[in-house]
C-alpha cells in the first residue's frame, strides 16, 4: 500500500451531512452529538440550516446566530426558498470567519460535523455552498455524508435516482462521498446494498417493480451500468440516527474519507498547490462576487451596508457549548438523545380543507 | 388536448424567466402560448398566469397555519393540489386544442423522487390527453468545469427518469458565456470528447467519468439547446425542439409562424437539424 508515502492532512475530518429533505440530517447530527460525548469523541459541530425550526443540539457555529431567516424573509420579500439560499449567502460572506476559528482550533477536535438546509438545492446548487465547501476542502480534509432516507428507497426507480443524485453531488463538489443509509431501524438497507452489488439483482427489481409511477426504459439500464462504477468509489454505511445502530462504523467511514481524501484531492491540492491555490482563490473570488451581485441585486440602491438582517457577526460559542467531556454519563437514556416518532409509511400529510377555503386564506 | 412543456431544474437556473420569454415571444409571433404556475413557494411572477397554483395553496399559508418548515410546506401544496387535481383538470380543459403550456414547476428534487408528486401529476395530466415533454433548465455556468457539467447533467437525469416524457435540457443563460465556450461545446457535440479536453488528473475517478460520458452520448443526452433571455432568437430555437418532442408541428401545421424575421429562407427543421446536429 502506499499509505506511507501519502502525506496526511492534518487537523479534523469536516464531515457536511447533504441529503434530501426529511432523510434524517438533522436527527443524525443530534446523534452524533450525543454519541460522541458517550464516547469521547472530540467533535465541533456546526449548523448551516437557517431554516430549522429548532437544533436540539447547541451547535458551536449556528447559521441562525448570525442570520435571522425570518427577518430576511421580511426585509427582502422573499419566498421560504430565496430566503434559505440568501441567508446563506449572507453568511457565506463571513465564511472567512469561521475559518479562522476552525484554523485557531485544529488541535482541539478529531471531527467537524456539519448540517444543511433542508432543501438539498440551497447547498448544492448555490454558490454559497460551494463557496463554504470549497473554503473548508482547502485546508481540511473534507467528505460529504450523503444521507439516504432508506425506507423511501425501497422502490428501485427511487433508489436510482437518490444514487444518480449523489453522483451529482459527487461530481459537484468533487469530495468524498459516504452514503449513509439511515432510518435502518425502520428499513434494513440489506435490499439497497444487494442492489449497489449486484446490478443484475437491481434488474430484476426494476422489472418486478409494479408501483403505479414505476417505467423502466433502456435509459434506467444503460444507467444502472454507470451507477455500477459509482459504488466502486463510494463509501456506504447503514444507520439509525433513532437508535444509534451503526454510528460506530460511521466514525471509521470518517476515517476512511480522510485517507480517501489525502489520495485524490488533497494531493491534488499538494502537487499544483500554488496553481491550485490561485485557481482556488479565483473560484472563491467569482463565487464571492455573485454573491455580492446577488445580495446587492436585493437592494435597489445597490448600497451594501451591512445587510439588516444579519444579526451578530460569526462567532464562536465555546461558553455555551463546552467540548464533551470525555467520559460522560453512561446513562442507558440521557434526556440529549434524538427522540424519534418515525411512522412507517406515512399516509400522505393532506388535510381535506376546503377549496373555498385556502383560498379564502390565500388571497392577500 | 394542448401542449406541454414542463420546465424543471434547481432554483435560479431560470425557469420562470424562461417562461416569461417564451410567452411575450408567443405574443409577438400570435401563437397561443400560456404559463401555468405549479411552484406554490412562487414569488414574483414576471408572466400573466393564466392558472396559478398559488390560487389554491401557498407555502407560506401552510408554514403559518399548520406549522411547517419549508420542505414540509412544499410538500403539504404539491400534495393538497394531487388530492384536489380536479382543480387542475377543469383549468387544462378550458384551453384550445392547439395551445402550448408551459408548466413552470417546483425544483426540488424530493417531488420527482421520494415524494413523487409530480410523476403522479404527470400521469394524470396524460390521461387528460395533454401532450407533454419536459425541458430540463440547466446553468450554463456548469459548461465552465467538467464535473461540474456531469453534476448539471445527472442533477437533471435524477429527476427525468421519474417522468415518463420525451425530454430536453435547456443550457440557460448563455448570455453569461464567452461565446468561444459555448460555441466551442455545441460544435463537439460528444460528453466523451468534451470531457477529454479537460484535465483529468483525479485517476480515481477517471472510469466513472468516461462511463458517465458515453451514457450521456449514447442515450443523446447532450443535446442541449442553449437559451438567453437576452436574445430574441433563443425561444423559436426552444420551441422547434419541444414541438418535436410533443409533435406539435404534425397536429396544428397551420399554426406554426412562417417568415420569421431574417430567418425567412431558413427551415425550422433545417435550421433545427444544424443546430442539434448531434441528436439522433
Ligand atoms: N425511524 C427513524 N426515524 C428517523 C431517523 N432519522 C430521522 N428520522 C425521522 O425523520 C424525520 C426527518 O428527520 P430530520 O432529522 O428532521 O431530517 P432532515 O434531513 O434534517 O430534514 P430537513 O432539514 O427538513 O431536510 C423526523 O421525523 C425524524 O424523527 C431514523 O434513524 N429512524
Ligand atoms: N443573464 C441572464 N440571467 C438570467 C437568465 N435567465 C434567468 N436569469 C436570472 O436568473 C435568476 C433566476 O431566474 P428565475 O427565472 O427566477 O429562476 P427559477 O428559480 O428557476 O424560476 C434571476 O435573477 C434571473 O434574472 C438569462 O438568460 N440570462
Ligand atoms: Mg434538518
Ligand atoms: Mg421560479
Amino acid at each position: 500500500m502506499a499509505e506511507g508515502e501519502v502525506e496526511r492532512t492534518p487537523g479534523p475530518v469536516v464531515a457536511l451531512l447533504i441529503g434530501m429533505a426529511g432523510s434524517g440530517k438533522s436527527t443524525l447530527f443530534h446523534r452524533i452529538h450525543y454519541e460522541a460525548a458517550q464516547t469521547g469523541k472530540r467533535c465541533y459541530f456546526i449548523n448551516l440550516d437557517p431554516a430549522a425550526l429548532e437544533v436540539p443540539v447547541e451547535a458551536n457555529i449556528d447559521i441562525r446566530d448570525t442570520v435571522d431567516y425570518k427577518g430576511v424573509m421580511r426585509e427582502y420579500s422573499l419566498g421560504p426558498n430565496g430566503a434559505i439560499v440568501t441567508s446563506l449567502n449572507l453568511f457565506a460572506t463571513q465564511f472567512g470567519d469561521v475559518m479562522d476559528i476552525l484554523d485557531e482550533r485544529t488541535k482541539e477536535f478529531d471531527y467537524i460535523i456539519i448540517d444543511t438546509p433542508g432543501q438539498i438545492e440551497a447547498f448544492t446548487w448555490s454558490a454559497s455552498g460551494q463557496l463554504i465547501a470549497e473554503s473548508l476542502a482547502s485546508t481540511l480534509a473534507t467528505c460529504v455524508v450523503y444521507v439516504v432516507d432508506t425506507p423511501r428507497s425501497r422502490s428501485p426507480a427511487t433508489f436510482m435516482s437518490n444514487m444518480v443524485y449523489a453522483c451529482s453531488i459527487l461530481h459537484k463538489l468533487r469530495l468524498p462521498l459516504v452514503a449513509a443509509f439511515n432510518k435502518i431501524d425502520v428499513q434494513p438497507p440489506e435490499t439497497c446494498f444487494s442492489w449497489m452489488d449486484d446490478f443484475e439483482a437491481f434488474h430484476v427489481a426494476l422489472d418486478e417493480d409494479d408501483s403505479s409511477e414505476a417505467y423502466v426504459t433502456s435509459l434506467h439500464r444503460s444507467m444502472s451500468l454507470v451507477l455500477d462504477e459509482f459504488y466502486r468509489v463510494l463509501d456506504r454505511v447503514a444507520v439509525s440516527a433513532a437508535t444509534g445502530e451503526g454510528i460506530d462504523n460511521f466514525w471509521a467511514k470518517l476515517d476512511a474519507s480522510r485517507l480517501l481524501y489525502d489520495e485524490t484531492y488533497g494531493a491534488e491540492i499538494r502537487r499544483k498547490k500554488a496553481d491550485y491555490r490561485k485557481r482556488h482563490d479565483d473560484n472563491v473570488e467569482e463565487n464571492m462576487a455573485r454573491l455580492r451581485v446577488d445580495v446587492a441585486e436585493l437592494d435597489p440602491d445597490s448600497q451594501p451596508p451591512p445587510p439588516p438582517a444579519m444579526v451578530a457577526p460569526v462567532s464562536n460559542t465555546p461558553p455555551r457549548q463546552p467540548p464533551p467531556p470525555p467520559a460522560a454519563t453512561k446513562g442507558a437514556k440521557s434526556p440529549d438523545e434524538p427522540a424519534v416518532a418515525y411512522v412507517r409509511d406515512a399516509p400522505p400529510r393532506v388535510r381535506t380543507r376546503s377549496k373555498q377555503d385556502t383560498r379564502a386564506s390565500s388571497s392577500s | 388536448m394542448p401542449f406541454g412543456v414542463l420546465v424543471i431544474g434547481p432554483a435560479g437556473a431560470g425557469k420562470t424567466r424562461f417562461c416569461a420569454a417564451l410567452q411575450t415571444y408567443g405574443d409577438v409571433q400570435s401563437r397561443s402560448i400560456h404559463v401555468i404556475n405549479l411552484d406554490p413557494a412562487a414569488e414574483d411572477i414576471p408572466y400573466r398566469t393564466d392558472v396559478d397554483v398559488r390560487e389554491i395553496v401557498t407555502v407560506d399559508d401552510a408554514m403559518a397555519e399548520l406549522k411547517f418548515g419549508p420542505n414540509g410546506g412544499l410538500v403539504y401544496c404539491m400534495e393538497y393540489l394531487l388530492a384536489h387535481s380536479e382543480w387542475l383538470e377543469e383549468k387544462l380543459l378550458a384551453f384550445a386544442p392547439e395551445d402550448t403550456i408551459l408548466f413552470d414547476c417546483p425544483g426540488q428534487l424530493e417531488l420527482y423522487t421520494h415524494v413523487p408528486v409530480m410523476p403522479r401529476l404527470v400521469a394524470l395530466m396524460q390521461r387528460w390527453d395533454t401532450r407533454l415533454c419536459v425541458a430540463y433548465m440547466m446553468d450554463s455556468v456548469s459548461l465552465g468545469e467538467p464535473s461540474k457539467f456531469i453534476a448539471g447533467a445527472l442533477a437533471g437525469l435524477s429527476a427525468m427518469l421519474q417522468l415518463p416524457l420525451p425530454r430536453l435540457t435547456v443550457l440557460s443563460k448563455t448570455d453569461l458565456l464567452a461565446p468561444d465556450v459555448l460555441e466551442e461545446f455545441l460544435e463537439i457535440g460528444s460528453a466523451t470528447t468534451f470531457l477529454q479536453t479537460c484535465d483529468n488528473r483525479n485517476t480515481k475517478f477517471l472510469k466513472l467519468t468516461t462511463v458517465i460520458a458515453n451514457l450521456l452520448d449514447d442515450h443523446s443526452l447532450l443535446s442541449y439547446v442553449p437559451f438567453s433571455i437576452h436574445d430574441e432568437d433563443s425561444p423559436s430555437h426552444v420551441l422547434t425542439y419541444a414541438d418535436q418532442l410533443t409533435q406539435y408541428t404534425d397536429e396544428a401545421e397551420v399554426r406554426i409562424p412562417r417568415d420569421i424575421e431574417g430567418e425567412e429562407e431558413e427551415d425550422p427543421d433545417t435550421a433545427f437539424k444544424a443546430l442539434m446536429h448531434h441528436h439522433r
